[in-house]
């Protein structure tokens, strides 16, 4: 709750325009948008001027904002659109990745070692761009499936189904690297 | 730390990200981008001063043709991997697949910095046939400039819709050389004949498994000046299922401390074009852009006019704080924001344009005759 109060009073000090809630604001975010802005298909946008642009949309609609306790899926809605935005923008053969929600129950999700970032991270990447989108939102805001949802755009049906297609093809692609990692010692 | 903060912290250094807040060159761009909007907010929006813009316009045209002829040799590159078998491929299979290429488009990310980071960034389309290529550079999903390369003609036609000018220029019997429609045998034979490349292993690109090539000789990119350039690294991804070209990246530092990044993927192959779609399309109001003169008045507070020292409009007689009534007998009163009296007041240089102003209880008028943009 610690967090939450802290971002809510920061929210309402940047409504009421206040530079150095702004400038907090940045550095609580910019590290972890960065990489979440990194993980999804962008096919070639610069990173650089998408962040600017997100900061942007935030410094000019702040105040349109009602729930400062929605601040942290509001931003990363802005971030998927704006990466989208782009992508369409410049794309017009442009295609969403598409839909897929299989139903999955709810206790059978692949467990996978978690205590190696990097292997992680190097996995991560290898996986479909919708199934990367959900694990990262995952992981590094540990955002639950609802929040997720709304990020996204979905149902948490379709985010349920995502995170453990998404799991699953983690653990695979990480036993995979493994393999890999073993033939060349 | 709770494993879950470990977790995220771990990833965000495993991708170089320090998870403790941005970087130096971060924070100073956000606290630019604060800056900006604090000013815009307290004061009306405006445009630059007329000699800035005309500088800008004047460079943003040549960097669109160098951003350009930089595709055009990409693009050659481009047509050298098509074929099946590349690990194994013989020359002259691949020159005959290049032939049999009609058409393509692809989009293309072209980046050019300066060492004073100013960073231009182009968003476009461009639509290859062998005898020509079209680019279109999208802003604000509209297509904002064209440019035209016709190699019948020999000619390369720049267009900026923003601000209705367009650049022809004609291409040398060199640059002719390198981007006529046979040279990509003469690209295969340089790069391929001479094993002057490097294989850079396979990697996942667009999530499509891809054996990327990489070659550094400077003669594989077409320049209008060839002596600018420094270095030039192309790397080619090819998916090793369809043995078709993924992406390209081109890398260029030229001499004056600018570099390009142009990065061009997701191509269409064989795709039907309307027999004009590589025509030149200037609307008749268009101006050349070497013909475009200024007055030289500041727009910022458009309607009250500030003057550039030495141009048209202080030799005319305007002063600063006077007020547009009309612009050549039209009442300006539809005309508010600076863009929109920007384009009422741009014309040809030598041209004529009148300007009825108050100042204080007084009634003016003005004809003040553009002058040509010189360097």
């Amino acid at each position: 709750m610690e967090f939450e109060n802290r971002l809510e009073k920061i929210v309402h000090r940047c409504r009421d325009g206040e530079r150095t809630a702004f400038e907090e604001l940045f550095e609580m975010y910019q590290p972890r948008l960065k990489y979440y802005v990194r993980r999804l298909d962008s096919g070639g946008i610069s990173i650089d001027d998408t962040l600017q642009d997100i900061w942007l949309t935030v410094f000019k609609k702040i105040h349109e904002l009602k729930d400062a306790q929605v601040f942290t899926v509001w931003l990363y809605r802005i971030a998927r659109n704006k990466v989208y935005d782009e992508f369409r923008n410049k794309d017009r053969f442009a295609r969403l990745p598409e839909e897929d929600e299989i139903p999955v129950s709810d206790n059978a999700e692949p467990l996978f070692d978690t205590s190696d970032a990097e292997k992680l991270h190097a996995a991560l990447n290898e996986l479909k761009p919708l199934h990367r989108e959900v694990l990262t939102l995952s992981f590094i805001e540990q955002m639950p499936y609802q929040s997720i949802a709304d990020v996204v755009g979905c149902s948490i049906g379709t985010v349920r189904s995502r995170i453990f297609y998404a799991k699953k093809s983690l653990r695979e692609e990480m036993e995979r690297q493994n393999g890999q990692q073993q033939e060349i010692i | 730390m709770d494993n879950n903060k470990k977790l995220s912290e771990g990833l965000l250094k495993a991708d170089g990200i320090d998870p403790a807040g941005a970087t130096e060159s971060e924070r100073i761009a956000f606290g630019r981008m604060l800056d900006e909007q604090s000013k815009l907010r307290q004061s009306k929006p405006g445009i630059a001063w007329p000699d800035i813009w005309r500088m800008i316009m004047k460079s943003k045209l040549t960097k669109i043709a160098a951003a350009a002829v930089i595709m055009i040799a990409a693009i050659l590159v481009l047509n050298i991997f098509p074929g099946p078998g590349i690990a194994s491929v013989a020359l002259a299979d691949v020159a005959k697949k290049i032939e049999q290429i009609q058409n393509c488009v692809f989009k293309k990310t072209t980046t050019m910095s300066s060492e004073s980071n100013v960073t231009n960034s182009f968003d476009s389309l461009v639509y290859y046939t062998q005898a020509a290529v079209r680019e279109d550079l999208y802003e604000d999903q509209k297509i904002a400039y064209q440019v035209y390369v016709t190699f019948s003609e020999r000619v390369l036609a720049a267009v900026d819709h923003t601000k209705k000018v367009f650049r022809k220029m004609d291409l040398t019997e060199e640059d002719m050389e390198k981007c006529s429609p046979v040279s990509p045998k003469n690209i295969v034979n340089l790069i391929l004949g001479k094993g002057e490349y490097k294989r850079l292993g396979q990697k996942i690109i667009d999530g499509v498994l891809s054996e990327g090539f990489e070659f550094k000789d400077k003669r594989a990119i077409l320049s209008m000046d060839k002596d600018k350039i420094e270095n030039v690294v192309t790397r080619l991804w090819v998916d090793v299922k369809t043995n078709l070209l993924i992406r390209v990246k081109v890398d260029c530092v030229l001499n004056n401390d600018t570099t390009a990044s142009v990065v061009m993927y997701d191509p269409k192959w064989d795709v039907d074009f309307e027999q004009d779609f590589f025509e030149p399309k200037i609307p008749a109001d268009y101006i050349e852009s070497e013909q475009r003169g200024l007055i030289g008045i500041n727009l910022e507070n458009w309607p009250t006019l500030k003057v550039v020292s030495g141009m048209a409009a202080e030799k005319a007689g305007i002063k600063d704080g006077d007020v547009v009534l009309k612009v050549n007998g039209n009442s300006i009163s539809n005309i508010k924001s600076s863009g929109e009296a920007l384009n009422l007041l741009s014309g040809k240089a030598g041209e004529k344009v009148v300007l009825t102003v108050k100042r204080g209880e007084q009634i003016l008028t003005f004809e003040i005759e553009r002058e040509p943009l010189t360097e």
